[in-house]
Parts: C-alpha cells; structure tokens; sequence
C-alpha cells in the first residue's frame, strides 16, 4: 500500500516546508557565488554602488563571475601584501567578507583581525617601517570601532583587549616616533572599550578544575 | 527557517547598510539568500536560473536601497517586490514559463542526503499537485512557503488585503489536500491492480 494520502491542510503546511527546505534549498557553493558577486558590485568605502542597468539575461552572471575572478587573482596576490603596500586594504576586505555575521561569532572574528593588527603593528615598529606601523595601527583603530560598535561583553575579547593595551604600551617604545600617535590612540581607545563593561576581573570566566575538564559525554564514552 | 517577525532588527541592518556598513550588508544576504532563491527555484524550475536572479536580486538590491524609504513598506516586503518584478522580467525573457516538473527533473541529480525514494515520490506528486493551482494561488504559496513571508507581507507584494492572502493560501492548501488524495488513492488502486505474479501465487 502507498501513504495514506494527506488529511489536513495542516500536513500539507508540513509538506511544503519540508519540501521547501529539502529539495529547494541552495547549495553552498551557489551562495558562496552569489555573495561574492554581490560584494563585487559594492564599492565600499562607505557608500552603496549605483550599477549600471543591464538587460541581458546572463549580465549579470557574467559580470558576477568576471569580478570573482578579477577578485580571486587579485586575492593570491593581495595574500601577500603587508601593513603599508599597495593591496594591504584589498587584503583585509577579502577578510571582511567571510568573517560571520551572527554574534558572538563576528565579534570573536574582529577578536583575532585585531590580534593579527597588532602583529603588524609589531613587527613594523620595530623593523622601523613607519608607513606599515601607520597603516596597521589605523587598520587597528578601525576594526577596533567596529568590534566596539555594539559594546563588548564577551570576557574572552575583554582579557585580549587588556593583553593589547599591555602590548601597546610596550611598542611606544620601540614604534618610530611619528607612528607613535597612533600607538597612544589605539591604547586609549582600548581601555574606553574596557571602560563601558563591568570590571574586567569579574568578567573573566572562572578557571576550570582539572577534574572537571574532561566530563563530557564523549570524552567519557557515556551516551 | 524563522518567521519573519521572529529575526529581529532588519530594519536596523538596513539602516547600516545604506550608511555603507559592509557587514551589514553581509547580513542582510545571510538573512534572505535561501529565502530569495527557493522562491526563484519554485517560479523558475532551474537551478542555474534560479542562482542567477538570486545574484541579480541582490546586486539590484544593492542598487535600489539608496531609494528604500525606511516608513514605508517593510524591508522583506520591498526586497521581495523587487524579487517577483525580476522573475517576472526573467520569465518574460523567456516568453513561457517553465514547468514545475523541471525543478525534479534538475533536483534529482542531486537530491537531499536525507531523500529516500519514498520522500521523492512525495515530492514529486506534491509538484504536480501545485502545477493545479491557479497562477496566483502558485504564487501565494511560493510567498508564504519559500520565501517565509506573512499574509501582510504577501499582500503588500501582491497588492491584495491580509485577509485575501489568507483566503487564497487556505484554497491553495485545500486543492492540494485534494489533489494529493485524489492522487494517493489512485495510486492505492492502481497497485492492487497490479500485483507482482509472486505475491499473486502466494
């Protein structure tokens, strides 16, 4: 015997959203595609694109598939780029793109861009290039006003902050004296991050006894 | 997939978006991509179409959101609005529209990890069921059931009241009720009829 055939409207509700979700969804790489094309018709630098109308059916695919391309071969050679080169931006927009968009993962995303401007920044100052410390340092300033865009309360980006704030101190020192400005601002604007939070003690999560490391199900074997 | 009124603040993300937030922009596809190309799919029949209006959607709506007015239609409403006028303009294009039974045709080279043959043929009758409904009952459920929208949104769409979408969706519902037993009653019969000589002999 087939399936009994369905009895309310309500199975049929089921039906759709079942079939909705199952046979229709998009497959990754067609979303991936389609984001990227988006993004390859977005000017940035704060304002929204006005494109060009185009009439023909495959336009846009084409145009889509052209700036990815344009985008990708640029990308292998943006990788490369350092704090002051001329794809250093077209670098860390590349980042841009595939940090997450829900919380806390994004924030946690813009966590570790910071700690890799720091890096930069680091590494710059005390090879003495000016334009790269510049360059990281305000790539810094500016991934820090967006992570702090909607307050921080994550304790694992607050220590970081704090762990920054040391850092920075430590690199006026060494950091060529007119990138040392930047430096200065960058310490200040980080501890006005940790300012806008509770005490930053209370905030750190609670050391895990070493007993109690390891009690999860699949650690244990228990189902 | 959440109802709309259950994922806040796309208003807000709009907001930052016209300002120029990439981010945002980021989240605002995050939000409606799947939304916006299983509704194309249903209207389309072709993934490779449907993949393509996904991307023109969204590079017209990147073009249009200067001009969104924020007190006006709400956002899903409106990036649908533009969604339906760029199928329509695709389906023009190709001066007839495809038939649903495409989307299994297409689909079934790579159907679902979790599909089992059971679940296609379900799928496969649900599909010739809704090829019954009438255009405008096809295209209330490809709003409410792809693309996750509500009476209101729908209506402000279609430029139909809320509780016309709502009767046009429950007559949907019920000729697919109907059609779907009609169907799975015939299909009772026609395996009675035709019964393997092995289970005949036994």
């Amino acid at each position: 015997m087939s399936r009994p055939g369905p009895r309310e409207t309500g199975d049929i509700e089921l039906m759709l959203d079942r079939y909705a979700a199952e046979r229709l969804a998009p497959h990754k790489d067609e979303l991936d595609r389609a984001r990227a094309a988006m993004f390859a018709g977005w000017t940035g630098a704060g304002s929204l694109a006005l494109l060009p109308h185009r009439s023909l059916r495959r336009g846009w695919s084409l145009a889509g598939a052209a700036a990815v391309l344009v985008i990708a071969g640029a990308g292998l050679v943006a990788a490369e780029s350092g704090p002051g080169q001329p794809l250093y931006g077209l670098r860390l927009a590349m980042g841009n793109v595939t940090l997450p968009h829900e919380e806390p993962a994004h924030q946690r995303g813009l966590a570790d861009q910071l700690d890799d401007r720091l890096s930069e920044v680091g590494a710059a100052a005390r090879t003495g290039d000016l334009l790269g410390a510049q360059a990281a340092i305000d790539e810094y300033l500016h991934t820090l006003r967006e992570l702090s865009r909607d307050g921080v309360t994550d304790p694992a980006i607050l220590a970081l902050l704090q762990r920054h704030q040391d850092t920075l101190q430590d690199l006026l020192g060494v950091t060529p004296a007119q990138a040392a400005g930047g430096v200065q601002q960058a310490i200040e604007a980080a501890g006005k991050v940790n300012g806008v939070v509770p005490p930053i003690e209370s905030a750190l999560p609670h050391p895990t006894p070493p007993h109690a490391a390891d009690q999860s199900p699949r650690a244990t074997g228990k189902p | 997939m959440d109802p709309p009124e259950q994922q806040p603040n796309v208003e807000a993300l709009v907001e930052r978006a016209r300002a120029g937030d990439q981010a945002a922009i980021g989240a605002i596809y995050d939000r409606l991509a799947g939304r916006v190309y299983r509704f194309a799919l249903f209207r389309v029949g072709s993934r490779a179409d449907a993949e393509d209006l996904m991307q023109r959607i969204f590079l017209k709506m990147i073009e249009s959101l200067p001009r969104y007015q924020p007190r006006g239609v709400p956002f899903e409403a409106w990036f649908f609005r533009l969604a339906r006028n760029t199928v329509i303009d695709h389906l023009r294009a190709r001066r007839r529209l495809q038939p649903l039974e495409t989307i299994a045709e297409v689909d079934s080279t790579r159907p679902g990890p979790e599909e089992s043959a059971e679940l296609a043929m379900e799928f496969r009758r649900l599909e010739t069921a809704l090829e019954d409904l009438t255009p405008v009952q096809q295209e209330v459920i490809g709003y409410r059931f792809m693309a996750g929208l509500s009476a209101r949104e729908i209506g402000l769409i279609i430029g139909k009241r809320e509780g016309s979408v709502r009767a046009l969706q429950f007559r949907a519902l019920q000729a697919l009720r109907r059609s779907l037993t009609r169907d799975s009653l015939g299909a009772d019969m026609a395996e009675a009829r035709i019964l393997p000589e092995s289970e005949l002999e036994s």
